[in-house]
């Protein structure tokens, strides 16, 4: 049932996907699903709110993955849309002394991504 | 049974990883306790224990190590290819272990350091003074919330028995090492930021309430260290676990470049920070006592602490 609203949202024709990004679509709701056992709903809903106001296929997409995202890696997700400006991976996985910042920049960027 | 390779191997912690300076002993092998996280039930196919006898072998790459370096002070880990305490067996080899570094370490005018690790109370069994000249073994456990060892670690000690193994450990002569790790979130409260946070935040307070439970009971001076963990997986692990529907599988996890799956940068150092600051402000002199394992200089530096080995620690000890 859950695993049925994934495929329907991976194969509507309102959406578009690359390859990575399908992958990328199904392992989170694998992993999320083992916390979440009505996961499958969670994402139709996020889907049909993406759909809806949404001119393109693309646009619908980009809204979807944003909240994909931001169910993945609901920490992280908000910390990089706070250092967007900085072009930082998504892993947050960095040395930020030797990102060669201003020290006011090094310092903001480390009160972002050490807490939650 | 002899062992064919090495006893006696430089850890190796991975890319960018702080190096702690430790010797691993593989002098027995596997392990029949059912931690989930535990990476010998990925890499071994009998889960059997194994003791190695050949222990002139050992003696030989004692032999060789101790008069190829100048170092001083060595610390050697015997809790990695095994748990330390799982049989009398166990014990025997310890010993007769320990005996072999001591006479060299004489011989060579080291001062050593050996971690036995342990979830189990076995050491109640053990019963015997430990005194070797120029060694010092180290007694030391995983300390977790009881829900977690429940749920994750089958088949291991509760955290009460834990516990009263590092006082009696204390009694019988042994310094003792405080293993915080490895730090699982769990329970997890759902899957929104605001579960996240109350899971992290309950998860910092139960470690708080296990610190402050073992630090009222155990005497500060006899404790090495203090290590911090949070859980690591391999990607082979990472991928059974995510199959079995493993709640180790956390979702916000990351493939770090270690090539290991962790959490997210901001929700371990803000576990590590609501650790370490709690023994900083309760417990001042623990504070130096404190490392991190398996972690980048980075998350060191964010979380207040100085990088430094096992082997820099031990020379605080004595
Ligand atoms: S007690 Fe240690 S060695 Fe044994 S299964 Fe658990 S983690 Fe592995």
């Amino acid at each position: 049932m859950q695993k049925n609203l994934l495929e329907k949202i991976l194969n509507s024709n309102k959406i578009h996907f690359t390859f990575s990004e399908k992958n990328f679509i199904k392992e989170s709701f694998d992993i999320l699903s083992i916390f979440l056992p009505d996961i499958g709903k969670f994402f139709y809903e996020k889907f049909v709110k993406a759909t809806k106001n949404s001119k393109s296929k693309f646009e619908a997409k980009n809204k979807f993955i944003d909240e994909v995202l931001m169910l993945r890696y609901p920490v992280s997700y908000t910390k990089i849309k706070k250092l967007k400006k900085y072009k930082i991976g998504l892993t947050l996985e960095f040395d930020e002394n030797k990102l060669n910042l201003a020290e006011k920049d090094v310092k903001f960027i480390k009160n972002v991504v050490n807490k939650i | 049974m002899n062992r064919k390779t090495c006893f006696i191997t430089k850890y190796q912690y991975g890319d960018f990883i702080v190096d702690l300076d430790e010797y691993v002993l593989s002098l027995a092998t596997n392990c029949m306790f059912g931690c989930e996280y535990c990476y010998l039930k990925f890499s071994k196919i009998t889960l059997e224990p194994v003791i190695y006898e050949n222990l002139d072998k050992f003696e030989q790459e004692v032999t060789s190590l101790f008069s190829n370096s100048t170092q001083k002070v060595f610390y050697f880990n015997f809790g990695e290819t095994t748990d330390s305490f799982l049989t009398a067996k166990h014990f025997n080899i310890i010993t007769d272990a320990a005996n072999i570094i001591s006479q060299q370490a004489k011989k060579y005018d080291k001062s050593c350091f050996v971690e036995l690790r342990t979830k189990t109370n076995n050491i109640f069994y053990f019963n015997k003074k430990i005194c070797f000249e120029n060694v010092k073994l180290i007694y030391a456990t995983s300390l977790s919330p009881q829900v977690v060892i429940d749920r994750f670690e089958h088949g291991t000690v509760p955290i009460k028995n834990r516990i009263e193994t590092l006082i009696f450990a204390e009694k019988l002569g042994f310094l003792t090492g405080l293993r915080l790790e490895p730090i699982i979130i769990y329970p997890i409260y759902g899957i929104e930021y605001k579960d996240v946070v109350f899971s992290v935040k309950n998860l910092i307070d139960n470690y708080q309430q296990i610190l402050k439970t073992v630090l009222e009971k155990i005497d500060f001076k006899n404790i090495h260290s203090i290590t911090i963990s949070c859980l690591r997986l391999t990607k082979k692990q990472f991928k059974e676990l995510k199959q079995k529907k493993s709640k180790l599988c956390f979702f916000e996890m990351f493939l770090c470049p270690d090539g290991k799956y962790r959490y997210s940068r901001p929700i371990r150092t803000t576990i590590y920070n609501g650790i370490i600051d709690f023994i900083r402000w309760t417990y001042p002199v623990l504070y130096k006592k404190i490392l991190l394992s398996f972690e980048f200089d980075y998350i060191w530096r964010n979380c207040g602490l100085e990088i430094k080995s096992m082997v820099e620690v031990s020379s605080m000890v004595g």
